[in-house]
């Protein structure tokens, strides 16, 4: 029996995802002095969905999201999670990571395209950035929040409550 | 993939803030200096700020002091023929530091700092709650 369902798998990657954002941020503020700076962004969020909606696609079936007939949610942007689709991550997926999109997800940093505001050529607008890190923080309590109820519910399985 | 960076990547802010005021502590402290180790009124320093890249394909390393930059500003020459170092016609070349823009600067520098310890406490409390799945 797989103990930690699919969905925790993908929670844990976007715990991964705040965390590389949270790293960028932190960047960003370090370097608020420092002229020429270009800030660094992280967006992981629709990468990680694709990742997801290729992982949830059934086996052999396209992993072309424009297919009509992939077997991906109908709403762009979501992922619906179907247990059945989803390839187990534990076990022999190890050996089939090459296969599993969710397994090699990278969130990534990229520098900003916005033009300079200040005169040292600096990016960083600082106010953003700490408005950033507050609503990242507490998009990963809310991802941790739910990974707890996810052990939870497992846990009262467990004691058989 | 973890927070620790984070919290090396404030940290090194921090410390680059930190040698910034000891700049401009050195420069507050040299603002009537008219002699200096290299010859004529103490000249102003500015650290360089540089980007730390954390490996060769991104930023995310923080940020460094690489080097100290002498204020090119003329010097303010202020007629006072009663000091040692005032030349024939009674001037004197003064350091080209003024006690206002450090003052700016050094708001700049201790806000900068806090920014960052507040990036690093915002890391330590995401780390706590990571901790909390454990519960």
């Amino acid at each position: 029996m797989e103990f930690s369902s699919p969905m925790v798998h993908a929670l844990e990657r976007s715990l991964d995802g705040f965390s590389l954002r949270h790293q960028a941020i932190a960047h960003n503020i370090a370097n608020v002095n420092t002229p020429n700076y270009v800030n660094q962004n992280v967006s992981f969020e629709q990468s990680l969905v694709d990742a997801l909606a290729d992982q949830t696609a059934p086996r052999g079936a396209s992993s072309d999201p424009l297919d009509p007939n992939t077997d991906l949610a109908s709403i762009p942007g979501s992922v619906e999670f179907k247990l059945g689709n989803m390839r187990p991550m534990a076990g022999a997926s190890v050996t089939d990571g090459h296969n599993n999109p969710l397994l090699t997800w990278q969130p990534h940093m990229v520098k900003s395209s916005e033009p300079a505001q200040r005169l040292d050529g600096n990016r960083t607008p600082v106010e953003t950035e700490v408005s950033g890190m507050v609503s990242n923080a507490v998009k990963y309590n809310a991802v941790v929040a739910v990974i707890q109820k996810e052990f939870g519910i497992l846990k009262n399985i467990a004691q058989a409550k | 993939m973890s927070l620790d960076n984070v919290l090396d990547v404030s940290a090194s802010a921090m410390s680059a803030n930190r040698f910034w005021l000891e700049r401009i502590s050195n420069n507050m402290a040299n603002a009537n200096s008219t002699h200096s180790v290299a010859g004529g009124p103490y000249q102003r320093e500015v650290p360089v700020f540089a980007e730390v890249l954390a490996n060769e394909t991104g930023g995310g390393g923080g940020v460094e002091a690489t080097s100290v930059m002498k204020d090119p500003t003329p010097f303010p020459v202020v007629y006072n023929p009663g000091h040692p170092d005032a030349d024939a016609r009674g001037f004197v070349r003064m350091p080209n530091v003024n006690i206002v823009n450090e003052m700016v600067d050094m708001i700049a520098a201790s806000r900068t700092y806090e920014a960052n310890i507040t990036v690093s406490s915002a890391a330590k409390n995401m780390m706590n709650k990571a901790m909390d799945i454990a519960k």
